[in-house]
């Protein structure tokens, strides 16, 4: 049975489609509507409240805190500077990706770690011979996701400190109905956004003062489906969807690097050693195997694979995750689209997908298979970089 | 139910099968389906050797021996078409750990909870233990190979062979390093070494090193008990069903679809048929004699029984090549456990402070430290019955209330270890089969303070009761021991693990021969399959 | 400083690496940790004018060949004309020695088929001697991740099993796994006998002789057992050393490596720096990777690999001043003695240290080396080394003076028993427990064989990444127990290494 999180009590009472899923072991909301579409907006026009306590959370302490980090992380954490937060993955020895989230830096000897997956054991295991603790915290915080264009506005209303001037990915200690919280200006929406983390005691009382805040700012709570329709928007991966973790791939092929995943950025290969270096340091000078792109559908055709059968275009209804497969300019398979959308934004079908390299650049035209009253179509889609959502108010 | 007699129809067959058990009835299946005549000889009443159900208390079904059904081969299920003949297969969906005074540790079907459940104990543990999984099962496809197939030659010089050889190397060569060196320690290393390269915490360890020492007269301590582990993950990825699972009705109805199908394709089968000795004349096996007197002829003699019973008491030394002779002498049998049946007049608390049953649906490991397990062995390599023993519990009636009447539960605990050989003699069992079963329920009453309460009727087998009611030598349920000496082309013994004999027309079939022990079938069904494309029948 | 090859250890292995380097016309420096060269061979005074004679003594196994390659009689070594181990068993003694008639005439004191069951089974291993001598004086293939070379070596080594016939090699593979004591229990039926054959073989891994597995070693040690080096271990170092000095080796005592940086060089306690493209370990390999470099230099999954090789020490050592030589019954020419009653009581032994308890009837492994070396003991007086099995690093409560004090009476009880009157001749004593070995010897967990001689750590040992001696570092190599085919007086670890050195250079 999944456990609670400490705002159960308000998401439940919410949440009246009765549409929730096992996340992580926890109760999490797909949708409070029936549909999500009034969340989705919410994100995108004026705020979103999300229950995002099932994320792992983790406690690296001890004076070899970030010697640890600096080990396991592909990126260079020690460029992290204090109350800073970034974005990174991590690898195995062959430098494919085992997860990614996000390291937040506390203090010199305090660092935050969140990820999808548990990976206590493997912090451990490279801990060897290091002043470190590494503490599973995941029970012991509530963490809210208040994402949307007006987040700042309410925030601004809800807590004592000063969040207008917070920066993009860094960090402020502030309190909320006089209570103890921390505010980084993150999330997974790739709009303007925060996450509020409080002890579990006052998560309910945070949650509330959050809600009464954003009163006047069509604040709705929101949920896991409208947030996966915003995440394939503004590009971001999802482990488990998009790639998988080396750790728990059966077969080799499955397993992505970081290069791969179009995450080469959050990389720094000069440096001292760490995990999976000299894995993807060949890597780099001899190229990856797979691209990951985001694809547009072209809605001409795909208005007209539906016409000859006399239908309107079919629209999928909410993000999707099952994966199809990709041809390439000879029709042969050259990749798959692993999630996809309609953006009622943009107005455009998105999908992500990788796509092995050689076969295509930036701008070709692809195809992408189509089921249509039951026959498997192929519909053009061009290959463009895997963010088709990226506004200025994100970052400013 | 099926109706058996005791005399056969007629007086010769193209195969004779001894011994009931399910591999001779599978090995009987096969050879009917093939179109061969065969007669099935078994001495008990009914059929299934040690895979019977039996009404011991009107009303309460036990599985007297085999409780469990793992490694059924399926596609001995769909080629015998087992399901039509009765078999149904219910998964169980747990495994639960009992500690006294404590919560114990429950490993659910959903892996987020198991992992919280495990996260009690280590944190560490909880955030590997599905990786383990997926290590085991990529594992378990090349042990899956093994076990589907004849054992390989390795002295032989047949091209056929090698090329055989060839095969499992190139699909060793297919895992990557990591796996392969993952293979080579399984294949050698104790349950527990093998296990703390992964995790740390009881009872973790031992709930899950328990399963390397099932049927086996080693600790999980013992070099060699790791391979056995695999067993668990290898019913996961077939698909046809879970790994664990009852048989509905009791472990006995996968004797009965075996025995119906063969019956279906045209055998025979006879019961309360002991055979006295296979009739031998210039080396070739010719037929059975029966303890009644009963001459019967046959083209082909197969033994279901195990090797030494086969060999020293079905054909006799004088018949056998000496050396033959010394290596099945040496061939290891060793009985280590023995089984507690009850039938309960309701469910025994077990005092965890856990809601409903749900956590007692599946299997019940009493294994609460490593020292524990251990210890239980220490006590057992000395001949004496451990204490406080190694139990592997199932309480079928949650899960199938065909096998006792409503409210009431049919407990089947496997002991281990209870050593055929005590130190003042096998043949004293009789006198402490009931300090064995005494030692056995206090070890439950630790877990279930109120088990003496609910207790009905109790069954108490030692592994001497196991030899005298199934015939198995010394009570070994595996028909040899499943060391590494005594597997693939070694079993029974070198030279002779593709089922023949040094007798001509005599052929085994049973769990001492390739892939050993277990419910699965598969040495029955490799040995048919031998004998129709080698000329045996 | 700068050298061709530098080699880290004063052992054994140590000084064949050394000796065969330098023979090839390399510079080459030997860096010992202790102030004695010798390694587990080393003496030390641990009783005013009493001097130990080291740890390891028994040089049966050391290979002919690398004797030859040397040149070791050159420098002073000569074989023992035979050499005896007196065995007790319950209510028995018999002596046991290199010659097969002679070891059998004395069985057949307790027992006549065991004594024509002890030629047949020395004929056994004389006649599968040769491919298994191939197998354990060769580097060995990798079976993990097999390269063309290795495939072959497999192949090569497979048909030589063969070619003993069907019979030989199918019993080769079934004896391989097997536990000791159904072995030695197919065999004979003299329970001291059992216990004596099978006590060296139980000792070197976790494992009792109940312990699948155990068979392996017994047969590793049946097929490299000969002569022993006239003089035991000492005289081995000692000729060893003068071979390596003679060509040309320069020695570094009292050196500890603080780093190891790969094809550079090593850094020494005292921060100086030896410059050496090539590098040979000849100490254990946790050691070398988890102690000597930095662990951001090793992969995850090596690392790991490392950390999880088996090191636990399971013996202790007495070492005992007596102000006269006991007197031993028989011919009393024995040089070692074994007291274990049968196969069950070395079992029985075995048992506690599962629970980090240590037994109060330890197996003893017992070795009087005055009679060669009478320097160790002032004139008249003796040294006694006694190997007690078995006995856990970490004691439950801790090894404290008064649990120490209790395992010293506990062995002097059973040597007296057997020795009577050793009790009384007792001037000092010392006492080492694995943690202590670990502390003197440096070796991980006070485990003898630099890791445990288990079945999966005899075929990939240490770890897969350098399992035929190489390393994942340029430039450094293994060469001690830690490698194959294992710990002891062997010196084959130190020839194989060489081999793979030169072969790559």
């Amino acid at each position: 049975m999944p456990k609670k999180s400490p705002f159960h009590q308000r998401t439940s009472q919410f949440c009246q489609s009765m549409n929730w899923k096992d996340w992580a072991g926890y109760y999490a909301v797909v949708s409070y509507d029936t549909h999500h579409e009034q969340e989705y907006f919410a994100y995108r026009h004026a705020a979103g409240l999300m229950d995002v306590t099932p994320l792992f959370k983790y406690e690296v302490t001890g004076p070899d805190a970030l010697r640890l980090l600096s080990r396991i992380m592909a990126k260079d954490i020690s460029k992290v500077k204090q109350s800073q937060v970034t974005y990174c993955c991590w690898c195995d020895d062959d430098g494919k990706v085992l997860d990614d989230g996000t390291v937040t830096c506390l203090s010199q000897d305090h660092y935050r770690v969140t990820s999808a997956e548990p990976v206590l054991h493997w912090f451990h295991q490279n801990a060897r011979s290091l002043k470190v603790t590494i503490e599973d915290s995941t029970s012991r915080f509530g963490i809210l996701a208040l994402q949307g264009p007006l987040s700042r506005e309410i925030l601004t209303h809800a807590a004592g400190g000063d969040i207008a001037s917070l920066g993009y990915f860094r960090l402020i200690d502030c309190s909320i109905d006089k209570r103890k919280v921390t505010i980084t200006r993150t999330g997974y929406t790739g709009d303007l956004g925060y996450e509020i983390w409080c002890e579990n005691k006052d998560a309910l009382a945070v949650y509330d003062a959050v809600m009464e805040s954003g009163k006047n700012y069509q604040l709705l709570p929101a949920g896991l489906a409208a947030l996966d329709v915003a995440r394939v928007e503004a590009g971001f991966i999802l482990n488990g969807v998009d790639y998988f973790s080396a750790n728990h791939c059966v077969i080799n092929s499955r397993k992505s690097t970081p290069f791969e995943l179009n995450l080469g950025w959050s990389v720094n290969l000069d440096r001292d050693s760490f995990i999976g270096q000299q894995a993807l340091k060949k890597e780099k000078k001899e190229g990856s195997l797979w691209q990951f792109v985001g694809l547009e559908y072209d809605w001409d055709a795909y208005e007209s694979i539906f016409a000859k059968f006399d239908l309107p275009p079919q629209t999928p209804a909410g993000a999707w995750r099952t994966a199809v497969p990709v041809y390439g300019r000879n029709g042969k398979q050259i990749g798959q689209a692993t999630s996809g959308a309609w953006s009622p934004t943009l107005k455009k079908n998105l999908a992500l997908a990788s796509i092995r390299t050689g076969h295509f650049t930036m701008g070709d035209t692809l195809q992408i298979e189509v089921t249509a009253e039951y026959e498997r179509k192929r519909c053009p889609v061009k290959v463009c970089k895997p963010m088709f959502f990226n506004p200025d108010r994100k970052r400013n | 139910m099926i109706k058996t007699v005791s005399k056969p129809k007629t007086s010769s067959y193209d195969a004779i099968i001894i011994g009931g058990g399910h591999n001779g009835l599978v090995c009987a299946a096969y050879l009917a389906k093939a179109g061969k005549s065969v007669l099935v000889v078994e001495k008990r009443p009914l059929v299934g050797g040690a895979a019977v159900s039996e009404e011991i208390v009107p009303g309460f079904t036990f599985s007297t021996f085999s409780y469990v059904v793992s490694l059924f081969r399926p596609h001995i299920i769909r080629q015998l078409d087992l399901v039509k003949h009765g078999l149904q297969i219910i998964p169980m969906e747990t495994t639960y750990n009992p500690i006294p005074g404590d919560r114990g540790l429950v490993r659910w079907a959903d892996s987020e909870r198991t992992r919280d459940e495990i996260a009690r104990f280590s944190q560490r543990d909880a955030s590997l233990y599905s990786e383990f999984g997926l290590a085991m099962g990529r594992l378990s496809r090349f042990a899956k190979n093994i076990i589907d197939t004849t054992a390989p030659e390795p002295a032989s010089l047949n091209p056929k062979e090698l090329f055989k050889l060839f095969k499992m190397a190139r699909l060793f060569k297919d895992f990557d390093g990591k796996l392969r060196y993952l293979n080579v320690k399984l294949m050698t290393m104790s349950a527990v070494d093998f296990l703390q390269e992964w995790f740390e915490s009881e009872p973790l360890l031992p709930a899950m090193a328990g399963s390397g020492i099932i049927g086996t007269f080693l600790g999980i301590r013992s070099p060699g008990t790791a391979y056995v582990l695999l067993h668990h993950y290898m019913g996961e990825i077939d698909g046809a069903f879970r790994a664990w699972g009852f048989s509905k009705g009791g472990t006995g109805q996968i004797s009965l679809a075996c025995a119906k199908a063969a019956l279906s394709f045209g055998a025979e089968i006879i019961t309360d048929a002991a055979v006295d000795h296979i009739d031998i004349k210039k080396g070739r096996a010719s037929g059975i004699v029966l303890e009644n007197g009963d001459d019967i002829r046959a083209g082909t003699v197969i033994s279901g029984l195990d090797p030494n019973r086969t060999f020293l008491k079905m054909v006799g030394e004088h018949e056998l090549p000496d050396d033959f002779v010394t290596q099945i002498k040496r061939y290891k049998n060793r009985g280590s456990s023995g089984k507690v049946n009850l039938a309960l007049s309701r469910l025994p608390n077990f005092k965890d402070g856990r809601p409903g049953h749900h956590h007692l649906k599946g299997d019940i490991t009493i294994a609460p430290s490593i020292d524990y397990v251990e210890r239980a062995y220490d006590e057992a390599k000395y001949g004496a019955f451990s204490r406080r023993p190694f139990l592997n519990i199932v309480i079928p009636s949650l899960s199938d209330p065909s096998v006792a009447p409503p409210g009431k539960h049919v407990l089947s605990a496997f002991v281990q270890y209870a050593p055929y050989n005590l130190k003042e003699g096998a043949d004293k069992w009789p006198e402490q089969r009931d300090a064995f079963g005494n030692a056995v329920i206090d070890t439950i009453e630790e877990c279930a303070p109120d088990i003496r309460d609910c207790i009905i009727h109790k069954q108490v087998i030692s592994p001497w009761d196991i030899e005298k009611m199934t015939g198995l030598t010394e009570g070994n349920i595996f028909q040899g021991e499943l060391s590494l000496e005594q597997l693939a082309f070694l079993r029974p013994v070198a030279e002779w693990s593709r089922y023949r004999t040094p007798i001509h027309k005599l052929w085994m079939c049973g769990s001492g021969t390739h892939p050993g022990g277990g419910l699965m079938g598969a040495p029955g069904e490799l040995a048919a399959k031998t004998m129709l494309t080698e000329g045996g029948v | 400083m700068s050298y061709d090859v530098v080699v880290i250890g004063g052992g054994v292995n140590a000084l064949t690496a050394a000796s065969y380097l330098a023979k090839a016309g390399r510079k080459v420096a030997i860096v010992c940790p202790g102030d004695q060269i010798g390694g587990l061979c080393a003496r030390h005074e641990f009783h005013p004018g009493f001097q130990s004679p080291g740890i390891l003594n028994d040089t049966s196994m050391f290979r002919r060949w690398v004797v030859d390659e040397l040149g070791l009689k050159d420098h002073g070594l000569t074989y023992a004309e035979s050499t005896k181990t007196l065995a007790f068993g319950k209510d028995q003694h018999i002596i046991l020695s290199d010659q097969i008639d002679e070891t059998a005439d004395e069985i057949a004191k307790v027992s006549s088929s065991d004594a024509k069951n002890y030629k047949a089974m020395k004929a056994f291993y004389q006649k599968i001697n040769g491919p298994i001598s191939q197998l354990l004086n060769n580097i060995p293939p990798d079976i993990v991740d097999p390269q063309g070379s290795d495939l072959w070596s497999l192949f090569k080594r497979g048909f030589q099993l063969r070619r003993l016939g069907k019979k030989d090699m199918l019993e080769i593979l079934r004896l391989a796994p097997m536990a000791v004591y159904d072995w030695l229990d197919e065999w004979f039926e003299n329970d001291g006998l059992k216990a004596a054959l099978a006590l060296p073989a139980v000792t070197e891994s976790y494992s009792g002789p109940w312990s699948p597995g155990t068979n392996a070693n017994f047969l590793m040690q049946q097929v490299s057992r000969g002569s022993s080096v006239k003089g035991d271990g000492l005289a081995l170092i000692s000729a060893l050393e003068k071979a390596a000095k003679s060509s040309g080796v320069h020695f570094e005592t009292s050196a500890r490596v603080s780093a190891i940086e790969p094809g550079k060089g090593i850094r020494l306690a005292d921060n100086c720096f030896i410059e050496a493209k090539t590098i040979m370990a000849a100490c254990g390999p946790k050691n070398v990777f988890l102690e000597m470099m930095d662990p951001r230099h090793l992969s995850h999954t090596f690392e790991q690999r490392l950390t999880k090789f088996r090191t636990r020490g399971l013996s202790s050592q007495l070492i005992l001043a007596v102000n006269k030589a006991p007197t031993l019954v028989g011919t009393g020419e024995a040089n070692r003695v074994l007291i274990a009653d049968d196969l069950d009581s070395i079992e029985r032994a075995f048992d506690p240290i599962k629970y980090d308890e240590v037994t109060r009837h330890p197996c003893l492994d017992i070795y009087l080396p005055s009679q060669d070396h009478e320097d160790l003991a002032p004139a008249g007086q003796a040294v006694i080394s006694v190997l007690i099995h078995y006995t856990p690093y970490s004691l439950r409560g801790g090894w404290t003076s008064e649990t120490r004090e209790k395992l010293c009476d506990n062995v002097i009880e059973a040597l007296d028993d057997k020795i009577p009157g050793i009790r009384q001749s007792i001037l000092g004593k010392e006492l080492l427990t694995p943690q202590d070995i670990q502390e003197r010897y440096g070796l991980s967990g006070g485990q003898l064989c630099e890791g445990e001689h288990a079945l999966d750590q005899l075929l990939v040992r240490p770890t897969p990444e350098c399992s035929q001696y190489k390393t994942p570092f340029d430039g450094l190599y293994l060469c001690s127990g830690g490698s194959f085919p294992g710990g002891g007086l062997t010196g084959a670890p130190g020839a194989l290494a060489v081999k793979m050195v030169l072969s790559r250079q």
